[in-house]
C-alpha cells in the first residue's frame, strides 16, 4: 500500500464524496447524511468505493460508525488505518 | 392482551420499579419514572379543557414519547406520531386530518418543530429531564373541533398515498390487542432483556418495539439515527438481546463485510420486517448471531404491524432456492389470507395478489374517499384488504413474496408511491414530467427521478430536490435527478418504468445542471 499524507487522503475522500453528493460546498465536518442527497444505499456505496480506492477494510464492528459519516471523520480514520498498516 | 384503559399503566407498574424501562443516549428511565410521567401527562390532559380527540406525539423516540403513548392508551385515545424530520406542510396536513385534542412535544424537539406545530392545537411540553410538564399553548374551553377518529382507534399512521397527500391508516385497539397476543406469546421480551427501539415513531413497527418490550418488563434501547445504517457497534456495545429492524440494516453490514461469525453472541432473537429478506444476508446474520433465532415477519400497516411469520431454519431448504428470498411464512392463526389470482399470473392458482382479512385488518382509510379500491367484500360479508403484494404459495404451504402488482417502492421499509413524488415535481415544474424509480445497481443507488421537459429550461437537480423536500418526508426526496431526451415506451406506447430504471442504472447520464464541478 502506498503511503499517503493526510492531505492526499482528504483530497481523495473529497473527490469520492463529490462524485456522489451535489452540495456545492459540503463542509468537511458536516454529516454526509443530513441535508445531502445521499441516502443509506448511497452511503454504503460511497464507503465501499473508499475501501476499494485505498485497498483497506473499515471495521464497522469495532469503530463507531458515527465517527465515519463525515469527510473529516473518514480522513482521520483512514490516516490511522494506513499508519498502522505501514508499521506506524 | 389488554392495553386499554389503565391496563397498560397497571402492567408497567407491576414491573420491578428500579429496572430500566427506556434507555437513550442521554438518559435512562426506570419503570417507576415512566409510570409517574405517564400518570402526570394523563392528569394534565384530563384536568384541562382539552377536547376528546387523539393525542399527537411530536417527539423523538424515548421515555417521553413512550409515556405520552401510554397516557393516550390510558385515556382511551388514539395516538398519532409525527416525525421531527418531516416538512411543516406535511405535519400540518396530518394535524388537519386528525384534529388532535393535544400535541405532546419535548423541549428537545420544540424548536425544530415550531413552524410545523404553529396553529391552534394545545401543546404540552415535557421537560428535558422528564420531571416537568408545561403548556406551551393551553387548551381553551370549547375551542376544539370534533375529531374524525373514534375512541376505538389505538393509533393512526400516515403512509405515502397516490393522491398527492399522506394516507391515514387508523388501527383499532382490538387489532392492536390481537397482534400483541401473538407477539408477546411468540416474540416476547422478559425482565433483563434488552430490546432495540430501531423504528421511528411514524413507522408502525415501532408499536411492536414499545408495547412488546414494555409489557414484558424489558429495557427498550433507542437506536440513534446515526447508528441505524451500520448497527453492529451499537448491538455489541449496548448488549442487545432482542433485535428488530428492516433487512436494510443487515444488508449494509453484510455489504461492508461486518457480519463476521460470532460477533453478536448476546443476541437471542432477531426479527426482520418491512422488506424482502435475502438468503445471503440471513445466513451471514445467523452465523454472526449464533445464539439468536431469526424470524421473518410480514405485514402492511393496514394489517397491524405484522400478520405472517417464518422462523428461519439453520439450513435453507431446496424450495427456498427457487425464490432467492426468505419466505414470509404463514398468516397468524385467527387471521385470514387468500391469494387472488389474476390473468397475468398465467392461471396458476397459488400465485397472485395477497388479500388479508381478520381482526388485525383495518376496514378503511381515514379520509372518506381515500383508497376505496384497496378494500373488497366477499359474499359472506367479510372485508378484505388488497395488499398489492404478489405472493406465491409453495408445496409446503409457505407464502413467498414475489413482487408488487403496482409501482409502489420500499425505501428502508418505508412505502413510497412514486406518483406522490412525481406529483410534487409536476406541481413545482408544470412543464416537466418525471418518473421516479429505485436504482439498485451501478454508482447511483437509491431513489432517482428521470425528467423530461416539454418546454423551457430543465430545472437544476437541487431545485427539484428542494421542491420535493418542501412537502415530502426526507426518504421520499430523490437522491438523483437525471434528464432524459424522451421516454422509453413499451409495446402499448406507455412509458416503460423498468426501461427508465435500466437507463439510469446502466448509462451514467449526467445529473441535471452539473453541480459537481464546483466541489473540490
Amino acid at each position: 500500500m502506498k503511503k499517503q499524507s493526510e492531505h492526499e487522503i482528504r483530497g481523495a475522500v473529497r473527490r469520492l464524496v463529490a462524485e456522489r453528493v451535489d452540495e456545492v460546498s459540503l463542509d468537511d465536518s458536516a454529516s454526509l447524511l443530513e441535508g445531502t442527497n445521499l441516502d443509506s444505499l448511497g452511503v454504503v456505496e460511497l464507503l465501499v468505493a473508499i475501501e476499494e480506492e485505498f485497498s483497506i477494510n473499515i471495521d464497522f464492528v469495532m469503530v463507531d460508525p458515527e465517527s465515519l459519516l463525515s469527510i473529516s471523520g473518514l480522513t482521520r480514520h483512514l490516516s490511522l488505518l494506513m499508519d498502522d498498516s505501514n508499521g506506524g | 392482551m389488554l392495553v386499554t384503559g389503565g391496563a397498560l399503566v397497571d402492567s408497567l407498574a407491576r414491573h420491578r420499579p428500579n429496572n430500566a424501562a427506556v434507555e437513550t443516549r442521554e438518559q435512562q428511565t426506570s419503570y417507576t419514572q415512566l409510570v409517574d410521567l405517564t400518570c402526570a401527562i394523563r392528569e394534565q390532559i384530563t384536568q384541562s379543557p382539552a377536547g376528546a380527540g387523539p393525542i399527537v406525539i411530536a417527539d423523538d423516540p424515548g421515555a417521553g414519547a413512550c409515556a405520552a403513548i401510554a397516557a393516550a392508551q390510558a385515556l382511551g385515545r388514539a395516538y398519532v406520531p409525527l416525525s421531527v424530520s418531516h416538512p411543516a406542510t406535511r405535519v400540518q396536513q396530518i394535524l388537519a386530518a386528525v384534529e388532535p385534542a393535544v400535541i405532546v412535544q419535548s423541549d428537545r424537539t420544540a424548536t425544530r418543530m415550531a413552524d410545523a406545530l404553529s396553529g391552534r392545537y394545545p401543546l404540552l411540553t415535557i421537560s428535558r429531564d422528564l420531571a416537568g410538564l408545561s403548556w406551551a399553548r393551553s387548551p381553551e374551553p370549547a375551542a376544539s373541533r370534533p375529531s374524525p377518529i373514534g375512541s376505538d382507534i389505538a393509533y393512526v399512521m400516515f403512509t405515502s398515498g397516490t393522491t398527492g397527500r399522506p394516507k391515514g391508516v387508523p388501527v383499532k385497539t382490538e387489532s392492536l390487542m390481537a397482534y400483541l397476543d401473538v407477539a408477546t406469546k411468540h416474540f416476547g421480551v422478559r425482565p433483563g432483556d434488552r430490546a432495540s427501539h430501531f423504528f421511528e415513531l411514524t413507522f408502525d413497527l415501532s408499536v411492536h418495539d414499545i408495547f412488546v418490550t414494555l409489557l414484558g418488563g424489558g429495557t427498550l434501547v433507542v437506536v440513534p439515527a446515526e447508528q441505524r445504517m451500520f448497527p453492529a457497534h451499537f448491538i455489541r456495545e449496548k448488549e442487545i438481546s432482542h433485535w428488530f429492524s428492516v433487512p436494510s440494516a443487515a444488508e449494509s453490514l453484510h455489504r461492508v463485510g461486518a457480519l463476521r461469525p460470532g460477533i453478536f453472541p448476546r443476541l437471542r432473537q432477531t426479527l426482520f420486517c418491512g422488506e424482502p429478506l435475502r438468503w445471503p444476508v440471513t445466513e451471514t446474520w445467523q452465523a454472526a448471531a449464533p445464539n439468536s433465532r431469526v424470524v421473518n415477519l410480514y405485514g402492511p400497516t393496514e394489517a397491524t404491524i405484522a400478520i405472517s411469520s417464518y422462523v428461519v431454519p439453520r439450513r435453507r431448504s431446496r424450495s427456498d432456492e427457487v425464490y432467492g428470498i426468505v419466505p414470509i411464512g404463514n398468516v397468524f392463526e385467527g387471521q385470514h389470507g387468500r391469494i387472488f389470482g389474476s390473468p397475468d399470473a398465467g392461471g396458476q392458482p397459488d400465485r397472485g395478489e395477497l388479500w388479508l382479512s381478520g381482526s388485525q385488518v383495518i376496514s378503511g382509510y381515514l379520509g372518506a374517499g381515500d383508497g376505496l379500491d384497496a378494500f373488497a367484500s366477499s359474499p359472506d360479508g367479510r372485508v378484505w384488504y388488497r395488499t398489492g403484494d404478489a405472493v406465491e404459495r409453495d408445496g409446503a404451504g409457505l407464502l413467498h413474496f414475489v413482487g408488487r402488482i403496482d409501482h409502489q417502492l420500499k425505501i428502508s421499509g418505508y412505502r413510497v408511491e412514486p406518483a406522490e413524488i412525481e406529483d410534487a415535481i409536476h406541481r413545482a415544474f408544470p412543464a416537466c414530467r418525471s418518473i421516479v424509480v429505485l436504482c439498485d445497481r451501478g454508482k447511483r443507488r437509491g431513489l432517482a427521478a428521470a425528467i423530461v421537459c416539454e418546454e423551457g429550461d430543465l430545472p437544476a437537480a437541487t431545485a427539484v430536490r428542494e421542491a420535493c423536500a418542501r412537502s415530502l418526508p426526507p426518504y421520499m426526496v430523490p437522491a438523483y435527478v437525471v434528464a432524459l431526451g424522451s421516454w422509453p415506451v413499451n409495446a402499448n406506447g406507455k412509458i416503460d418504468r423498468a426501461a427508465v430504471r435500466r437507463q439510469l442504472e446502466e448509462h451514467a447520464a449526467p445529473e441535471v445542471a452539473a453541480q459537481h464541478g464546483a466541489a473540490s
